[in-house]
């Protein structure tokens, strides 16, 4: 347990019986921080359990400023992995490797019926553009021909989805996507969540779409989605959804999303205030 | 004439003794609210419905065929100017008892009437909703699958206010209060606690039965949860 209260960082074990290397830590807070503690403290400070955990933490591969600009620019470089905004997509797609190219462009396919590659393209002094092609109806007339449009031309959504998409190829072992809906057409929905459940990554997403929540299998649902609120005092706290009583009982009879988009959120503070002083 | 209904549990509805899904004759444990029912349709045809014209379907069918409407992931219904929030529990219930509604008036070959029951402030709702809203919707989900019979019995704020009105120290007198009371069973003062401190003695869906067979006068309970309720099921049983 960590806690940071009255200007001192307390780090003590809820157990009775500590695991091995623990110790505990008591200390007045002598500095300015911003952010987590944990970034600030000296490592061997740390109970190797907490040290992991902020390990796991800094690993965490967060793609929560997605920008379409930026992921249309030309770049050198990705170094393995996308950059906050997704600036290194033309180089990182440049560097991936024959086969998690295929799979990506597989996984594309599947949701652009028209899509039938993406290129990142060499220019001079190592510079990369990426390219998407697309194939339509009439081509052997000439009218429509196979097209190949350069990424700042292609729409936003298509963009963040191959952003998605291909940093699921990526070594990154735990991925963070902010608000996922953004940009991305309702109907590609059920294709985009269907993909992150099932891959072997660990994906953390934020939303405040039912339509997201409502793709989510009802056991996915109840284990998986998480909801963070404020208390009066300003504390952000978290709870599972779904083993809020009304919202377990809502699950019985619609989808998730539904059930979300079904509460009053403003009002369901009380029943959850209920649940933490008098259990449910 | 047959009535299907459908509650929470035990000391509502009834519940069922047998593994059918709907459960009918010595299978279906008539609960309170079931004679509640009875009363009313027997003031106006002068027999029992419980003499073999009624079926129960439990809570449990109701979700074990949700998935049929939550098979429709994409037909997300967005709560908005012509539909309250709160309200989906209510027409998603409903719409799957009108679906079994309709399946047994076609088996029967005769006109099916269905009653459900659901407490306003009950668990899905936690206090929170309208109850006007909440009926509306039952009659919507009704409406939605094309079924015209649809009777919701929602009590407001739940069925411990009808009892207490009818066995109060001063029985039916003054029972619009009620329905301003909490549902919630934690709140100090609950009805719940309240009707056990009235009968004296524990609760048990057999002295339910047994007291509002005995003691429950349709004619003199004045709240507006119930008056809806009653005028409804007349309507459609008229």
């Amino acid at each position: 347990m960590l806690t940071t209260t009255s200007g001192e960082i307390e780090i003590f074990c809820a157990k009775s019986s500590p695991p091995k290397g623990w110790k505990d830590l008591k200390s007045p807070i002598t500095f300015s921080y911003e952010g987590s503690i944990l970034s600030s403290l000296k490592e061997d400070l740390l109970p190797p359990s907490i040290l992991e955990c902020k390990k796991r933490i800094a690993e965490i591969k967060s793609l929560d400023l997605l920008a379409p600009e930026q992921l249309r620019q030309r770049t050198r470089e990705s170094s393995g992995t996308l950059g906050l905004g997704g600036q290194n997509l033309a180089s990182f797609l440049h560097e991936m490797s024959d086969s998690k190219r295929f799979d990506l462009i597989s996984l594309l396919m599947k949701a652009y019926p028209r899509f039938t590659g993406l290129h990142a393209k060499s220019l001079r002094s190592g510079w990369k553009q990426l390219e998407i092609s697309e194939s339509y109806e009439g081509q052997e007339s000439g009218f429509f021909p196979a097209m190949t449009t350069e990424a700042r031309h292609v729409n936003d959504g298509m963009l963040r989805m191959i952003a998605i998409l291909a940093e699921l190829q990526s070594e990154n072992r735990f991925l963070l996507f902010d608000e996922i809906e953004n940009g991305i057409n309702p109907e590609l929905v059920e294709f985009v969540i269907e993909t992150l459940v099932e891959t072997k990554k660990q994906v953390l997403v934020t939303t405040h779409s039912p339509m997201i929540l409502n793709y989510l299998e009802d056991d996915v649902a109840r284990d998986g989605v998480i909801y963070l609120y404020k208390t009066p005092q300003g504390l952000t706290q978290s709870i599972p959804f779904f083993s809020i009583p009304s919202l377990r009982k809502k699950l019985e009879v619609m989808g998730p999303g539904e059930a979300f988009v079904d509460t009053n959120l403003s009002e369901l503070a009380d029943e959850i205030d209920d649940i933490k002083t008098k259990g449910a | 004439m047959f009535f299907l209904l459908s509650g929470e549990g035990v000391t509502d509805i009834g519940a069922s003794e047998s593994a059918t899904t709907i459960c009918e004759g010595d299978d279906f444990y008539v609960g309170p609210m079931a004679i509640v029912v009875a009363k009313i349709v027997e003031a106006q045809h002068d027999y029992s419905i419980l003499d073999g014209a009624c079926g129960f379907f439990s809570e449990s069918n109701v979700v074990s065929r949700a998935g049929e409407l939550k098979a429709a992931r994409k037909q997300l219904r967005l709560p908005g100017k012509k539909q309250a929030k709160e309200t989906r529990y209510f027409f998603n219930n409903a719409r799957i008892l009108a679906r079994f509604a309709k399946e047994k008036a076609t088996a029967l070959e005769d006109e099916v009437v269905a009653v459900l029951f659901r407490d306003s402030d009950g668990t899905a709702s936690a206090g929170r909703g309208d109850w006007d809203e909440k009926r509306e919707s039952m009659l919507d989900g009704f409406g939605e699958e094309g079924f015209d019979k649809g009777v919701p019995m929602i009590p407001k704020p739940k069925s411990e206010a009808w009892l207490i009105c009818a066995w109060k120290t001063q029985p039916y007198q003054g029972c619009k209060a009620l329905e301003e009371r909490s549902g919630n069973d934690k709140s100090p003062n609950n009805l719940k606690d309240e009707l056990e401190e009235l009968l004296d003695e524990e609760v048990t869906p057999e002295l339910l039965r047994e007291k509002v067979s005995q003691s429950f006068d349709i004619d003199r309970i004045k709240m507006s949860s119930f008056t809806a309720f009653r005028k409804r099921l007349e309507e459609v049983i008229a």
